[in-house]
């Protein structure tokens, strides 16, 4: 009896995505480990070095590989937004949203769309603001503070619990209008477990660059005129951390049900990274 | 891959088992286990430097570097880690095959 076959082509793409993610989020987490990607013992338990060349990876075939930068990228998906969105910042129609999640999964091999479960924000192309750090545990003190706790309160209960899991949410984080909601004070509890550090992808319509966020807090007030709130690293990221503090941006829930994307800046494609043997 | 001392806590024999069920050329398997290999032993060692105090991790990441097979770098974990490690290094290997064994799973033809 001859034995079942398998989809190598798509099992090797699926673990490349897990190989690259799982590599991001422990340097991401632990950037010290990058020096020692030099030595040849804990490059090949651990990591795969630049210049080092694997039978395994050197069997990647050539179109995996993505020679694209991620200035080309940005810039690819800023001409194709402009393409899309209207003139001003708008809630958008169901096909313009479509449309947005298909770029985004042609550029940067994410699945990102406006609705997400069942739920969608009031809009999804609005101005974001400058926000200041939130406090993480009762006591914490950092520069640029806001001085409540976000909407879901602590990150940790205490210093000693803040993981560094918990350090990144805070670092990226985003802050969306739960409370304009038409039902969220009649969904309360189950909206705020379910819009709590929930992952977003947030692109500066004007340059493209693109950043995975965390919802951390709910905000701004509506006579501010912006729709989002976005942390200093965030802001800094995206390019909106100088003049007003604030611009135009498109934010879509990423679906990630694994939790296997990285929070922070979106550089290459997911699907298709930029050579997998280099570090 | 080099021999490690996490091995004997991560045992990625249910995977290749798995792998053997499937009609799969000899170089391709070798690849995707590379790939579980490394996967696997990069989530760990976040797992452990999750754990280990700051102070420590030079010191670990060097004898790491030096002798990854040497079984008193478990010893110098548990020393330093005040949680059980070993336990998780061993619950979150289980829950990365997991995820792994249902990749494999859904890429049945």
């Amino acid at each position: 009896m001859s034995k079942p076959a398998l989809n190598s082509e798509k099992l090797r793409s699926k673990l490349k995505l897990k190989h690259l993610t799982t590599r991001t989020t422990l340097l991401a987490h632990h950037p010290h480990v990058a020096k020692f990607l030099a030595s040849s013992a804990l490059a090949g338990t651990l990591l795969l070095t630049p210049g080092q060349s694997t039978p395994t990876f050197a069997a990647l075939p050539a179109s995996s590989i993505s020679q694209t930068s991620s200035f080309d990228l940005h810039q690819h998906l800023a001409d194709r937004l402009k393409e899309i969105l209207p003139g001003q910042v708008q809630p958008l129609t169901a096909d313009q949203e479509s449309q947005i999640s298909q770029t985004l999964h042609d550029i940067y091999g994410i699945h990102a769309t406006a609705q997400l479960e069942g739920n969608h924000l009031n809009t999804s192309y609005g101005l974001i603001g400058a926000e200041q750090h939130l406090m993480r545990y009762p006591g914490d003190v950092v520069a640029n503070m806001a001085p409540g706790r976000g909407a879901w309160g602590y990150f940790a209960p205490s210093k000693e619990a803040l993981t560094p899991d918990l350090v990144e949410k805070e670092k990226y984080y985003a802050v969306v209008q739960t409370l304009y909601l038409p039902d969220w004070t009649t969904r309360l509890s189950y909206l705020r477990d379910w819009y709590k550090f929930r992952k977003v992808l947030i692109v500066n319509t004007q340059t493209g660059k693109a950043i995975v966020a965390s919802i951390a807090d709910s905000g701004p007030a509506a006579w501010t005129g912006k729709h989002y709130g976005g942390s200093p690293e965030v802001m800094a990221y995206l390019g909106l951390n100088v003049g007003k503090q604030k611009g135009p941006v498109v934010l879509f829930f990423v679906d990630d049900p694994a939790d296997q994307i990285p929070l922070g800046p979106l550089e290459y494609n997911l699907e298709n990274p930029p050579l997998l043997t280099h570090g | 891959m080099a021999k490690t001392f996490l091995d004997h806590l991560i045992i990625l024999e249910e995977i290749t088992s798995e792998l053997d069920v499937y009609d799969l050329p000899s170089d391709e398997r070798e690849e995707i286990v590379g790939l579980i290999n490394h996967t696997t032993h990069q989530h760990i060692l976040n797992v452990i430097l999750n754990h280990l105090p700051k102070e420590h991790h030079e010191n670990f990441l060097t004898k790491y570097q030096a002798a990854p097979h040497d079984p008193e770098l478990l010893a110098f974990l548990k020393k330093e880690i005040k949680s059980d490690i070993e336990s998780e290094i061993r619950i979150q290997a289980k829950k990365i095959k997991a995820e792994i064994l249902s990749e494999i799973k859904k890429s049945k033809r």
